[in-house]
């Protein structure tokens, strides 16, 4: 019996990191939970419990395996569990093909074939992961998506910290943002309503507009390749304007029409008039899960930061510890900065380092948004210069109305709208402007300056009424509105289609394919539930009663031919053998066996973590004098 | 911005700040941020201030700290403040005297400071100053230490002067206890506290500015510390007028007689050893254009062992006196003014080669004091007369702003408003001659202008001051320096283009306290929808940061009462 390596794994010194579901103390961290020691390897009695899950099989209790406390490390040390770790870990949100999944379980836990299906059977059991078929019969194993964000919370506990409330924090100079990606986001949906959806004939946004919308966009690259976003959306627009897209989609201000999209007023109003902590805090929702979707390392990443209290300083390097549990630790930590970035880019989260140096960051809202927070707004302030000035805290619905007939500036910490000719030109409302002037009056809350008054009565008349009957749509709309006179007025502004564009088709198509895609990005969804694989099940049941009793009740020292047909039981049906010597007791998955002339064999496979000693490969041969015994689950 | 308070301040990273007048707290925001912060044009409620490595630099030199500069703005600030400009604000305070000049050997200058700083600093600006690198410093020529600020301040690095002065000729002077008439004098608090920081020995001292409101005093805190000094100084002031009034102002409380001061005017040329010269010799008189060599009056600067320089009004330091005194570094130098504000844009200079602001007290609080009298301002609009509104709109812009100030509709609105105010004492204040001398005779009232001989000047002071005259046709001459203590209301007419300190300096001729305890009037009158409201809103702006509003009312309620 011998290691490849060319030393016996129980003669091997200790790792220097082990331990069965024990808290580990990373350097210099406060990492807290059994996340960041998950997917260490377990005890020898931790191996065993693998059997429990096969409950239901029949057979003898495998010696040792006794029942377990239900304490939560141990719990979390169960194999269904560490082969959700190793789902969520390596597979995210996309799954994993049931033989892949099944393998990559047995050789990251030197698992046999049986014992690996017995977690996915005993996994598939508690909900945590579903098992898809695809009509040509390959199985993918995948965790469902309304759940992925608490189950790497809760399989991956590890938390960072907040610094104490007294300890101070030096701010960083561009730390923050001032573009809340809500303002961001209105601003291009007035672009494309202003612009009243044109599409060239294949369906697209004209190129001029993209490249003006991705400008106004301006989001980091970086961050929103973290992003999975619908396929629809980015074969034809860069990242920022494909989210964007894909937000005004899912938020349903976009919808498919005979012109092709179409302006949905009363989805758009309803987020208008949300509370502003938790419209930010649902767009951080949304953008998390893209994160989610795209894959373990974005996931990891985006994790780190979803359960963090607002308004608390973080250590930077805790959020990287803890993203790096959850997935690749070097993949996980670049995405983590890029996330951070891009949380940071969106206006969320602020960025500062500690007195001595250390990078933290403080996230701006909670991410299940505020409880009992109302929509409490700040009025537009109109300037005697014709400038109207809107904070991020106003009334997005009079926000909403500056985007559509006004310029604006630096989205700042109060931003500037400025009424120009051509801003009220690309309106082509023509008219007086009452109608007009009376909607910022009520978006004001008080009458404007005789100067604005004077400019938005010159300006509207020297700009000519585009569409037919355009002229004081405004009024019109109002006229016929029975609730909200002001919403319609501003609905009012935006404008008619005049003849059904070549590409409107092409348009409707793409937005609906693009959310079919955002509502199963997998195609998950569309396939049959199926069961786990039962092949090793099976095998078991079928070869049971062919078994000598005593290969199963206690270890023994065989001939090396009986040996070997112990070992190739073994590998045929998928189980562990226990090996005792004179050192102590270990487990040995077979993986292969070959016979060599003149009666003499050789088993290659794994050493299990067990006995003190770590996991490895290794293999034991017809000289070894060790006592055998298989392990049958209970 | 997710966050956010009730402040009334939006604190924008690019160094802007929104004031909202209306808040509640305004008044207290607007005073701490005043110290650090220029306002810049209030366009309606909202009030822009600018914070800028000046105003922040002169509120380091009165020894004010980043922290200090920030905690009010954190206080009244509606969201968080950007830590780009934290971070701004505590690099320009960093800055502010991390270089030091002092004495090196053989009278040389020593630039010494923190090597980051140093090390900012091109070679060929060391070699320009024939600089040589020694091991205390960099080791220049005494006489590059004006030229050598100033280029320092323009790379962002106000240095901190502490290579001393020379004593000049000493003069036996203190101030008396006792005025003629048995009042007995002695220096209001802030008085005193000016004079200490400006003569304090520990360096920081010597050179610099103190601004003051009209009225409270400036001309004493000079003479007190020309008294602390004891020295030959040399005292440059706006005009001829001010020149005697300083002159008075000396004799009357301090020990020194007339034959101690002299008067170096157009008329006079006294040099004694306190000399009380008007600007407008020392820049623009014979020979002043060319060197001093030439015989110039530049010479009135060498022309004495001077221990001092008073320049009074310092905001109206021309040109030529500004290249001198960067050559007189080395004799102390005090700034006076009200209003430390340059149209020019040359604040810097000032900062540079007459030294930081060392004092500086706002006009409310003295108000409040009782130090100077309040004063109530009313923008008065009227109608652009028919007959110039044709011309008016085809003119350009600059015969714009003339037609518009010289509105004729202009004398109707000034005849109301002072005979709503009958038994007010009234200057009738403007730019514009003909304008004025038609005033002037519409109202059979004098009008003193520029051209007006020094003797009859004198004497419609007199008269205007005893009682005699009730109403006074004034043009710019009368901005500065003037004193008519009684007058209570004054009306301006018209103005240079937008200028904040002239309109400061002509509110600032009603601030001396009135016996009644009556606040003083001012009302300026503009041309409604002309260029003369966008100028006259940009003169307003010091006085609103100073915390003066201004009603905007109509000819037909000229004669309504005040509100408030």
């Amino acid at each position: 019996m011998e290691r490849m390596s060319g030393s016996k794994p129980w003669e091997r010194s200790r790792p220097a990191v082990r331990a069965g579901g024990a808290p580990v103390e990373k350097s210099g961290g406060a990492l807290h939970g059994a996340g960041a020691a998950a997917e260490a390897q377990p005890s020898p009695s931790a191996d065993d419990a693998g059997w429990s899950a096969l409950a239901g099989l029949t057979g003898a209790p495998a010696e040792g395996a006794t029942g377990r406390s239900g304490s939560a490390a141990e719990e979390r040390s169960r194999p269904a569990a560490r082969l959700l770790r190793l789902l969520l870990r390596r597979y995210g949100l996309a799954g994993a093909e049931e033989g892949r999944l099944l393998e990559a379980a047995c050789a990251e836990h030197a698992w046999s074939s049986l014992e690996a299906e017995a977690a996915l059977e005993a996994l598939a059991r508690s909900g945590d992961a579903q098992v898809r078929a695809r009509f040509w019969g390959e199985r993918i194993v995948h965790v469902p998506e309304a759940d992925a964000l608490a189950l790497l919370q809760r399989e991956f506990p590890a938390q960072a910290e907040p610094l104490p409330l007294q300890q101070g924090v030096r701010e960083l100079p561009g730390g923050a943002s001032t573009r809340l990606l809500s303002r961001v986001l209105l601003g291009a949906a007035a672009q494309l309503a202003r612009d009243g959806f044109a599409v060239t004939a294949k369906g697209r946004l004209h190129r001029k507009l993209c490249r003006s919308l991705e400008e106004e966009l301006r989001l980091p690259e970086e961050g929103l390749s973290l992003l999975r976003l619908p396929p629809a959306w980015t074969l034809e627009y860069e990242p920022p304007l494909a989210l964007a897209l894909d937000l005004m989609a899912e938020h349903g201000w976009l919808s498919a029409s005979g012109e092709g999209w179409l302006l949905d007023g009363e989805r758009l109003r309803g987020w208008l008039e949300r509370p502003m902590l938790q419209r930010e805090s649902s767009l951080l929702r949304a953008l998390t899960r893209r994160a989610l979707r795209k894959g373990p390392s974005e996931a990891a990443a985006a994790s780190a930061t979803a359960g963090l209290e607002p308004d608390r300083w973080y250590r930077i390097r805790e959020l990287e510890q803890a993203a790096s549990v959850r997935g690749e630790p070097e993949a996980a930590q670049r995405c983590l900065r890029a996330w951070l970035e891009l949380l940071r880019s969106c206006g969320w989260a602020e960025l500062a380092e500690t007195h001595d140096g250390e990078p933290v960051l403080r996230m701006q809202l909670a991410f299940d948004g505020q409880d009992g927070e109302t929509a409490d707004c700040e009025p537009l302030l109109a300037q005697p210069g014709g400038e109207l000035w809107a904070a991020s805290w106003s009334d997005y619905r009079a926000i909403w109305l500056l985007e559509l007939v006004a310029e604006r500036g630096e989205l700042r910490e109060l931003t500037s709208y400025r009424l120009t000719p051509r801003s009220l030109a690309r309106l082509g409302q023509g008219g007086d402007g009452s109608g007009l002037a009376s909607l910022l009056e009520q978006a004001c809350g008080c009458p404007l300056p005789a100067a604005t008054l004077g400019a938005i009565r010159e300006w509207t008349a020297s700009s000519e009424a585009v569409a037919a009957g355009g002229a004081e749509r405004v009024r019109a709309f109002a006229a016929e509105s029975g609730e909200d006179k002001f919403w319609a007025g501003c609905m009012g502004l935006l404008p008619q289609p005049a003849a059904t564009p070549a590409g409107a088709a092409a348009a409707r198509g793409q937005l609906r394919q693009a959310c079919a895609q955002a509502e199963d990005p997998f195609g998950l969804q569309q396939l049959p539930a199926a069961e786990p694989t039962r092949q090793g099940r099976t095998e078991l049941e079928r070869s049971r009663p062919g078994l000598p009793a005593a290969w199963c009740e206690k270890p023994r020292r065989y001939h090396a031919s009986t040996a070997l047909q112990l070992l190739e039981s073994a590998l045929r049906i998928g189980l562990p053998v226990e090996l005792s010597t004179a050192e102590g007791r270990h487990i040995f998955v077979p993986e292969r066996v070959e016979r060599e002339p003149g009666g003499g064999w050789t088993a290659g496979g794994r050493f299990r973590d067990s006995g003190g000693c770590p996991a490895g490969a290794g293999k034991l041969d017809s000289a070894d004098k060790a006592a055998l015994r298989l392990l049958l689950p209970r | 911005m997710l966050k956010r308070s009730s402040g009334p301040l939006v604190v924008q990273a690019d160094g802007t700040v929104l004031l909202d007048e209306s808040h509640p707290a305004a008044e207290e925001a607007r005073e701490a941020l005043g110290r650090f912060a220029e306002l810049v044009k209030r366009p309606g409620t909202l009030h822009h201030y600018r914070i800028g490595p000046l105003p922040v630099w002169n509120a380091a030199s009165q020894g004010m700290t980043a922290e200090q500069m920030l905690e009010p703005l954190r206080r009244h600030a509606r969201y968080p403040v950007p830590a780009a400009l934290a971070e701004q604000i505590r690099q320009w305070v960093g800055r502010c005297g991390g270089l030091e000049l002092r004495s090196g050997r053989e009278g040389a200058l020593l630039l010494v400071g923190e090597q980051a700083l140093l090390e900012e600093l091109p070679e060929p600006f060391f070699q320009s100053h024939a600089a040589r690198r020694t091991e205390q410093g960099w080791e220049l020529p005494a006489d590059r230490r004006g030229e050598l600020k100033r280029e320092l301040l323009r790379l962002g690095l106000p240095v901190k002067d502490r290579a001393g002065y020379r004593a000049g000729e000493s003069l036996d002077i203190r101030l008396r206890g006792e005025l003629a008439g048995g009042r007995s004098f002695e220096l209001r608090d802030y008085q005193a506290e000016a004079v200490d920081r400006f003569c304090r020995e520990d360096g920081a001292g010597g050179s610099g500015v103190v601004v003051l409101p009209c009225g409270a005093g400036k001309t004493v805190v000079g003479a007190a510390a020309l008294a602390r000094l004891g020295q030959a100084t040399l005292v440059l002031t706006s005009g001829s007028t001010s020149v005697r009034q300083w002159k008075r102002e000396l004799l009357e409380k301090t020990t020194l007689r007339e034959s101690d001061i002299g008067e170096y005017t157009g008329d006079l040329k006294q040099i004694r050893p306190v000399t009380v010269a008007s600007y407008q010799i020392v820049a623009h008189g014979k020979g002043a254009s060319g060197a001093r060599a030439d015989g110039g009056h530049f010479d009135l600067f060498g022309s004495r062992d001077w221990g001092l320089i008073i320049y009074d009004e310092v905001h109206l330091l021309p040109a030529p006196v500004f290249r001198l005194t960067a050559e007189l570094q080395a004799t102390r130098r005090l700034g006076l003014t009200a209003t430390l504000v340059r149209e020019d844009g040359r604040a810097e200079d000032v900062f540079s080669l007459i030294g930081p602001k060392l004092y500086e007290l706002p006009w409310r609080t003295l108000e409040r004091q009782g130090w100077i009298a309040g004063v109530r301002c009313r923008e008065l609009r009227v109608p652009l007369c028919d007959s110039i509104a044709e011309r008016y709109e085809r003119a350009d812009r600059k015969t714009k702003l003339r037609l518009a100030s010289s509105n004729p509709a202009k004398l109707e609105a000034v005849n109301r408003v002072l005979g709503a105010h009958p038994d007010r004492p009234a200057l009738i204040i403007g730019q514009y001659l003909d304008q004025l001398h038609a005033l002037g005779q519409a109202l059979e009232a004098p009008v003193l202008c520029g051209s007006t001989p020094a003797p009859e000047r004198e004497e419609l002071f007199r008269r205007f001051n005893a009682g005699e005259l009730r109403r006074l046709v004034v043009s710019r001459v009368a901005n500065f320096a003037v004193d008519l203590p009684d007058a209570s209301l004054a009306v301006q007419v018209s103005g240079t283009f937008g200028s904040r300190q002239e309109e400061a300096q002509r509110i600032g001729r009603l601030l001396r306290p009135k016996a009644d305890g009556m606040p003083s009037l001012f009302y300026t009158v503009v041309s409604a929808g002309t260029k003369e409201t966008e100028f006259a809103l940009k003169r307003q702006l010091f006085m609103v940061e100073q915390g003066y509003a201004y009603e905007t009312i109509g000819p037909e309620t000229a004669e309504r009462g005040w509100s408030g």
